[in-house]
């Protein structure tokens, strides 16, 4: 059964690579399936079809059917340039290599009127053909109202009006939403790529005119550049549509553009939708941004989501990190796009569990294997960089945690440099378990000690671990805090900010202690 | 004759500085003032005998009285003098005109909307009189007055809220907060001179500032050119060319929104006054005058000197009088060259909410002469103007007004 799939596919894959257009027609109810089979017999010889058996192949299986997920299965299994699906009495024609929608029609209802019409936009696509890139590509970002709330209804018709027209224009519509989706799997290149990023974005406008009741409608096509490159206003509908009809009728410009003018304008976009509060299409767009321009860190701004699902946002971000791990030099410390990266690890991190297990599992492994690019820096910056969301279990953390620990003890680092870990060591104290944390801090404390500078050090880890002990109170611990203060003043040399020598949110878990201990601390720098 | 004249300057500077004394040597009586000051919102004799005593140096007079539980929500004064003020029952909106002898006048009514229109829920009451002609707007409605009639008007399917309105060259400008619309006197020949949504007509000032919102505006020096004023962090204010569609910032101002702060502005003769504190307690503040045929800003006085001139770059040279830290001055302004009048907390023009300041007082202050000339211990008022005989104040209250002049 393999070898035949195999073979099936190793001679489609040939055949692709033909200069004959080939077709996959497909039927997707009862009407459309008559229609297609007329087609195909009336059109036999003017036109190259994939054999219908292997069309009810891919017919066969549920998510075949797929909008896109179709379009570009029909090639990998037939070798068709062209899918066109029949249902509803409406034709949709895609190229199959990126799945982009070539052709959108109504049918006539009667079956020779509708055959007719299919035949018509097959000739029609395969007279264009394959440079499909060679048409203007446009998308449609869709009707600005700004009418007063009496014009509703008219506005709702219009707009219905204008949804039909866009899709029938002669250029291909590219959808934004469905290029992002195709980015989490490929990379565009070649003509395609030029062609998208030379791609023009249409939107239309209800405007008020020199009456109450006139309506003044405008259609814009914008490029990647962001300039006007068509417009069109009347307040007779059709002839703003004729118009742009024309407009998209034309052979694209010949104006050069980059991906990283699309990239722009997808970063621009995903501005405009966090402003607007739209996060998950924010992170989308702004994924898309990224996936276009691999080569600029600055357009790795994601991570930013408010109570979006993780489900929703997870394979943007998954991608994202995907890519990023290709580029070492940008999760090097300091670095916007390594902090928003951790964004999103902690993003994930805490939401884990709400993903599917496979996708939980990819993504452990992914991590594992490329863990050591986010713990990239110095020593010191390497034992910051050790965080529980870096990791699946507990003990993976605190093992490397303390690995990273140890490597610090070994090497003559520096007291001030030293001190530049206190906060993030008293977070690792207290995720030792409780059982060994005493033992842990006894004897890092006593190392700690023997080095010149670091007794404030081990004495504040003392004092830190003495407030998880079932023997704490605000005065035993106020008494302890007291005599770490007074070790200050052996040395006036350190710089040691509070937040080096206690752990806020502990000593704010004993009510009035975190208040005394500042007081306390006040009171021995002032001396 | 001459002894009278001299007791009369003795009696009125005693009396101008022992209010005056009062305030400058105790500030925070001041300040307590304007934190305690709606307690003479409703004032029974009992309170205005407690108000007089306040003001020893002023009369105090009360010239018209709310009918009912009805409110003042709004007043404004012509280039002549006159004062006008809104005023609503069950029905009608009313808008009266204080005439010379001091009697309010029935001037225009407005029947109240019923049609449960979403329109009319902004609430926004912004009042202008223009010549003869009186303009209002309420959210998305205009009311206009034509010669001779006493009812208003009412202009609609406007698809914006309207912030500010004024005639230009006999056309009735609308300001929203991101677009410009004029239109004739009966609502038809409209045109969109501007709008942030419309991609052929949007400034570029919205490219650079998003966040950018127009409150307030109203003639230049030529029938071409408007003076706007937009909010954001920060503010500004500039001209802008009908035919151009160009805006052109004259200065920045303060970081200006509808939340964080209270501003108004006034257009009286030539001149834009602009009055802007920072709420909730206006500790911040600052008063200007934009002279429209000197093309000349004048501060008048502020809280903020320091932050002002990193806005200003040096423009003007005097920043005016600095407030004492008590003094906080809100509300829209008054100013006739030597005297500044100050409303009080929310003011007019303005008033979104149609309701009395929460705290807030209104005074006068001889700006040649501060702090010694401050003087007049008062309420926050709709509106707070010069009277016509050059000596007396006009206060424009929530359920009354009120004549208040220097005693002699």
């Amino acid at each position: 059964m393999k070898k035949i799939l195999f073979l099936t596919i190793f001679f489609c894959t040939l055949a692709a690579f033909s200069s004959e257009m080939k077709f996959a027609l497909l039927g997707l109810d009862d009407a459309g399936k008559n229609a297609v089979e007329l087609v195909q017999s009336q059109l036999s010889g003017q036109a190259d079809f994939v054999e219908r058996s292997d069309i009810s192949a891919i017919n066969q299986e549920h998510f075949l059917l797929q909008r896109f997920g179709s379009a570009k299965l029909a090639r990998l299994f037939t070798g068709a340039d062209i899918f066109i699906a029949v249902q509803k009495n409406i034709l949709t024609a895609f190229e199959t290599r990126y799945g982009f929608r070539l052709a959108y029609r109504d049918l006539s209802a009667d079956l020779d009127s509708a055959s007719a019409e299919i035949k018509a936009e097959i000739l029609k696509l395969k007279s264009s053909g394959k440079d499909f890139f060679k048409r203007r590509i446009i998308s449609f970002a869709g009707i600005r109202n700004n009418l007063h709330s009496s014009l509703l209804p008219q506005a709702e018709t219009f707009s219905r009006t204008i949804n039909q027209a866009i899709n029938q224009t002669p250029a291909i519509l590219l959808e934004r939403e469905y290029l992002v989706e195709l980015l989490l799997e490929q990379n565009l290149s070649g003509a395609w790529q030029e062609a998208v990023s030379g791609s023009e974005i249409i939107h239309f406008e209800f405007n008020p005119g020199a009456d109450a009741g006139e309506i003044i409608f405008a259609v814009y096509a914008i490029d990647a550049k962001n300039k006007t490159v068509f417009k069109k206003e009347d307040t007779n509908l059709q002839s703003v549509l004729k118009a742009l009809n024309e407009h998209c009728s034309l052979p694209p410009a010949q104006t050069r553009y980059t991906l990283k003018d699309e990239a722009r304008r997808f970063a621009s976009e995903a501005r405009i939708a966090r402003d607007d509060n739209k996060y998950l299409l924010a992170e989308k767009l702004q994924f898309a941004a990224f996936a276009l321009a691999g080569d600029d860190s600055q357009f790795f701004d994601l991570g930013i989501s408010a109570n979006e699902k993780l489900t929703d946002l997870f394979p943007y971000w998954f991608a994202a990190l995907q890519k990023l791990i290709h580029h070492p030099q940008w999760l090097k410390p300091h670095t916007d796009s390594r902090s928003n990266a951790m964004r999103i690890i902690s993003g994930i991190y805490y939401r884990q569990y709400t993903l599917p297990e496979k996708l939980r599992k990819d993504y452990w492994n992914f991590l594992e294997a490329n863990r050591n690019m986010f713990l990239q820096g110095d020593d010191v910056w390497q034992f910051n960089y050790v965080k529980p969301e870096l990791f699946e279990t507990h003990t993976d953390y605190l093992q490397a945690k303390e690995k990273s620990w140890q490597i610090l003890l070994s090497k003559k680092i520096s007291a001030q440099d030293m001190y530049d870990v206190s906060e993030d060591l008293f977070k690792y104290q207290k995720a030792i378990p409780s059982l060994q944390r005493q033992k842990w801090t006894e004897n890092n404390a006593g190392m700690l000690r023997k080095v010149p500078g670091l007794e404030i050090m081990a004495k504040s880890l003392e004092c830190n671990a003495f407030l998880y002990t079932k023997k704490c109170t605000v005065e035993l611990a106020s008494a302890k805090y007291e005599e770490l203060f007074a070790m200050l003043k052996k040395y006036p040399d350190l710089h040691i900010d509070s937040y080096q020598l206690y752990n806020y949110p502990s000593v704010n878990a004993y009510i009035g202690l975190l208040e005394k201990v500042k007081s306390l601390h006040k009171k021995y720098k002032e001396k | 004759m001459v002894k009278k004249v001299f007791i009369f300057v003795i009696t009125a500077l005693f009396a101008i500085n022992l209010a005056a004394e009062d305030f400058y040597t105790n500030p925070e009586k001041l300040q307590n003032f304007w934190h305690n000051s709606r307690n003479f919102y409703c004032r029974d004799t009992a309170k205005e005998a407690q108000l007089q005593q306040l003001n020893p140096a002023w009369k105090i007079e009360k010239l018209w009285q709310a009918p009912g539980t009805q409110k003042i929500y709004t007043s404004t004064s012509d280039d002549k003098g006159n004062i006008y003020f809104l005023t609503a029952d069950n029905f009608d909106y009313q808008i009266y005109r204080i005439s010379d002898n001091g009697t309010a006048e029935l001037r225009w009514s407005l029947p109240k909307l019923r049609d449960g229109s979403g329109d009319g829920l902004g609430m926004f009451i912004t009042m202008r009189i223009d010549g003869d002609t009186l303009l209002a707007t309420e959210s998305r409605y205009v009311w206009i007055s034509q010669p001779g009639k006493k009812v208003l008007f009412r202009l609609s399917h406007f698809p914006f809220i309207i912030k500010d309105l004024w005639l230009q060259d006999d056309r009735l400008m609308l300001l929203g907060e991101k677009q410009l619309m004029s239109c004739d006197r009966q609502g038809k020949a409209r045109k969109t001179h501007f709008a942030a949504n419309q991609a052929g007509k949007s400034l570029s000032l919205f490219q650079n500032n998003p966040q950018a919102k127009f409150f307030a505006g109203g003639t230049g020096n030529t029938p071409d050119e408007v003076i706007l004023f937009y909010g954001d962090m920060p503010s500004a204010f500039g001209k802008y060319s009908l035919s151009k569609n160009e805006f052109t910032e004259i200065a920045s101002l303060p970081g200006t929104n509808e939340q964080n702060y209270i501003y108004h502005v006034t257009k009286f003769k030539d001149s834009y006054l602009y009055s802007w504190a920072a709420r909730p307690d206006c500790g911040i503040n600052m008063q200007f005058i934009y002279s429209l045929k000197e093309n000349k800003l004048t501060v008048l006085g502020s809280r903020i000197n320091d932050y002002l001139k990193s806005f200003w770059k040096g423009m003007p040279s005097n920043l005016g009088i600095t407030w004492n830290p008590m003094h906080n001055v809100a509300g829209p302004i008054a100013y006739n060259g030597k005297y500044l009048l100050y409303s009080g907390g929310n003011g007019t023009g303005h008033a979104k909410y149609q309701r009395e300041s929460s705290a807030g007082c209104a005074g006068i202050v001889d700006l040649t002469r501060y702090p010694e000339g401050v003087s007049l211990k008062y309420p926050a008022v709709n509106g707070l103007y010069f009277g016509k005989d050059g000596k007396s104040l006009l206060a424009v209250e929530y359920t009354q007004v009120t004549l208040i002049t220097p005693k002699n």
